[in-house]
């Protein structure tokens, strides 16, 4: 469910005045994207609805200091993509350290080579992360840069190979 | 409609796949959104009444300094009010809201050793599954258990079973176990992962970390009297045992005679045996193994941790009571919590030379055991009231405010979910 920016303006106004009504339309507004952005990077039920629940108590929160005038989407999409970025690089780190009994109890589900999901599930990380920001999360190649403190142009490469890689698999699948 | 749909390139298609999981979580996130809502202070809704708050806090303090003066100056201890009067600047005064935070990334990070189950610990006869929560999410590890504790490196967990002692990995694979002679209760893994101390009855005994060479331990005193009596401790439900850090296998324990002793759990022999304070709750070694906390009922005595000599003691106010400690990850403070009546406190014991200046982190209705972040920057406090985790910055980077993990217990599919422990230290 997509709502207009100034019906966006409108439904913020009235949460700040305690309407639980035009929270709710905020929440079920953009808890799909914030849930399957998560989901994408992560691949973990848990671990995503901790993302973006957490990302949705972070703004009711600060609901009182949010400037209406700007649009609630990015700033919840970029809490966020920071927050599943952090929990890909924490994971990464446990694994340098060598735990192998963790690693393996990891439940990553097998991502399903029949469907799209699958397919995106199945890119390596580095290039799914970028994708799913960008295609799931909106987010424009410069953000995605400076979220992941990369150059631009290795950013807009990882995108071009996970497109790719996407593509091949529509044809194949056609 | 469905040829036209895969006809289009997939970077159109993928904002709207759907995510396993979604609905369910969905609802779930909307109820705790929706509580944090309308638990939203009054204050937050309208400038008026901001400041309005203000005011009235302004007003209230300005009471309490007075108060705090005038008891000062007429009462000659006026300890009691003082104390009250702190209470209420802290309560009026109150820091910022904490910030919600999720299991997915703790502060602190880590992985945190969780007990599940249909009540918080302590209950008589509880159980619970034990289960890991880290950055990878929450895994369970066993069905039903009694305790469970980490192993020294954060590899393996203990967990007790009735008669039974378990040491899984962290898959849940089991890799041994035991049958101990009676109810195994209180196990405690030594820091180097070869030795695991436990209670079978009221009987300690140890066995090492592969689960071999299980046995009593049995100090050298009571064999010279050619008795070999097992060593004979107080009641499972008061304090487990605990390993001193550093070379050897040098265990603390609190026994039926009211003295804590400490032995090398490898020779048998008793390096020290010292009275302790009535109705020991809790054994610690601050992480250089050179302080040995015994939290009593009402007295928390710093001994040392080689001699057993007296350094410092914490007495608590009247109707007050200890309940648990855990000691910093670095140097020799020491986290208490204590209670009085229906309220719980948290204080960081600060300990300089022989002195000890308590200083009171969070105050709050039922709190449960706590634990320090492997950096030692996070103090994870059980608030069981209300069902949440706290997170509270101790020490590190100044401005930091506390996290709250709320609904702990339905994260991990059961009604109370407590922290037993939060691994690993670095290096």
């Amino acid at each position: 469910m997509r709502v207009s920016l100034s019906r966006e303006r409108a439904l913020v106004r009235a949460a700040q005045r305690g309407d639980a009504a035009a929270l709710e339309a905020l929440f079920r507004a953009h808890w799909p994207a914030a849930y399957r952005a998560a989901w994408f990077i992560v691949r973990d039920d848990q671990a995503a609805e901790d993302i973006a629940q957490e990302a949705f108590l972070a703004a009711v929160a600060a609901l009182d200091r949010f400037d209406r005038r700007r649009p609630l989407a990015p700033w919840l999409r970029t809490i966020v993509a920071r927050r599943a970025i952090d929990a890909v690089r924490a994971r990464s780190l446990r694994r340098e350290v060598g735990d192998e009994a963790l690693a393996m109890a990891a439940h990553e589900d097998p991502p399903d080579p029949g469907d799209l999901s699958g397919a995106l599930a199945g890119l390596p990380e580095p290039q799914r992360v970028v994708v799913v920001l960008r295609h799931v999360l909106g987010l424009t190649p410069g953000e995605i840069a400076a979220l992941l403190e990369l150059p631009r142009g290795t950013v807009n490469s990882r995108l071009r190979r996970g497109l790719d890689a996407l593509e091949s698999w529509a044809r194949e699948a056609r | 409609m469905t040829r036209r749909r895969h006809l289009r390139p997939p970077a159109d298609r993928l904002a709207g796949l759907p995510a396993p999981g979604e609905g369910e979580a969905r609802g779930r996130a909307w109820r705790l959104v929706a509580a944090a809502h309308a638990a939203r202070p009054e204050a937050d809704r309208s400038p008026g009444s901001l400041r309005g708050a203000h005011r009235r806090r302004s007003v209230a303090v300005a009471a309490a300094t007075c108060a705090l003066v005038v008891a000062a100056a007429f009462t000659p201890p006026g300890e009691a009010v003082a104390e009250w009067v702190g209470r209420t600047v802290r309560a009026v005064v109150a820091p910022p809201p904490p910030r919600p935070a999720g299991l997915g990334v703790l502060p602190g990070g880590g992985r945190v050793l969780v007990l599940a189950g249909s009540a918080a610990r302590g209950a008589p006869g509880s159980t619970g599954a034990p289960h890991i929560a880290g950055d990878r999410g929450r895994r369970q590890l066993l069905g039903a258990a009694g305790e469970a504790t980490w192993s020294g490196h954060g590899r393996f967990v203990a967990v007790t079973r009735g008669s039974e002692l378990i040491a899984v990995d962290l898959a849940g694979r089991r890799r041994w176990s035991l049958a101990a002679p009676a109810a195994v209760h209180g196990p405690r893994w030594s820091p180097d992962g070869f030795r695991i101390a436990y209670l079978a009855g009221r009987a300690l005994r140890v066995v090492a970390g592969d689960g071999t060479a299980d046995r009593l331990v049995a100090p050298a005193r009571a064999r010279r009297a050619n008795t070999l009596a097992p060593v004979r401790l107080a009641p499972a439900a008061g304090a487990p045992p605990a390993w001193r850090p550093g070379p050897g296998h040098v265990l603390a324990y609190a026994d039926a005679r009211g003295r804590v002793a400490v032995v090398d759990a490898d020779r048998g022999t008793v390096l020290f045996s010292v009275p302790a304070p009535a109705g020991v709750r809790r054994l610690a070694f601050s992480r250089a193994g050179d302080r040995l906390l015994v939290v009593g009922r009402r007295r928390a005595r710093v001994l040392g941790g080689r001699s057993g000599h007296t350094v410092s003691t914490l007495a608590a106010a009247p109707g007050v009571e200890n309940l648990t400690a855990a000691y910093a990850r670095r140097g020799r403070d020491f986290a208490l919590v204590r209670r009085r009546g229906g309220r719980s406190e948290v204080l960081l014991v600060h300990a300089a030379g022989g002195a000890l200046r308590p200083r009171r982190l969070f105050a709050a209705g039922t709190l449960g055991p706590i634990a320090f972040s492997p950096r030692g920057d996070w103090l994870l406090v059980d608030w069981r009231e209300t069902g949440s985790w706290m997170f509270l910055p101790v020490g590190g980077p100044a401005g930091r405010r506390a996290r709250q993990i709320t609904g702990v217990g339905r994260r991990f599919g059961a009604r109370a979910a407590t922290p037993v422990g939060w691994c690993c230290p670095p290096g």
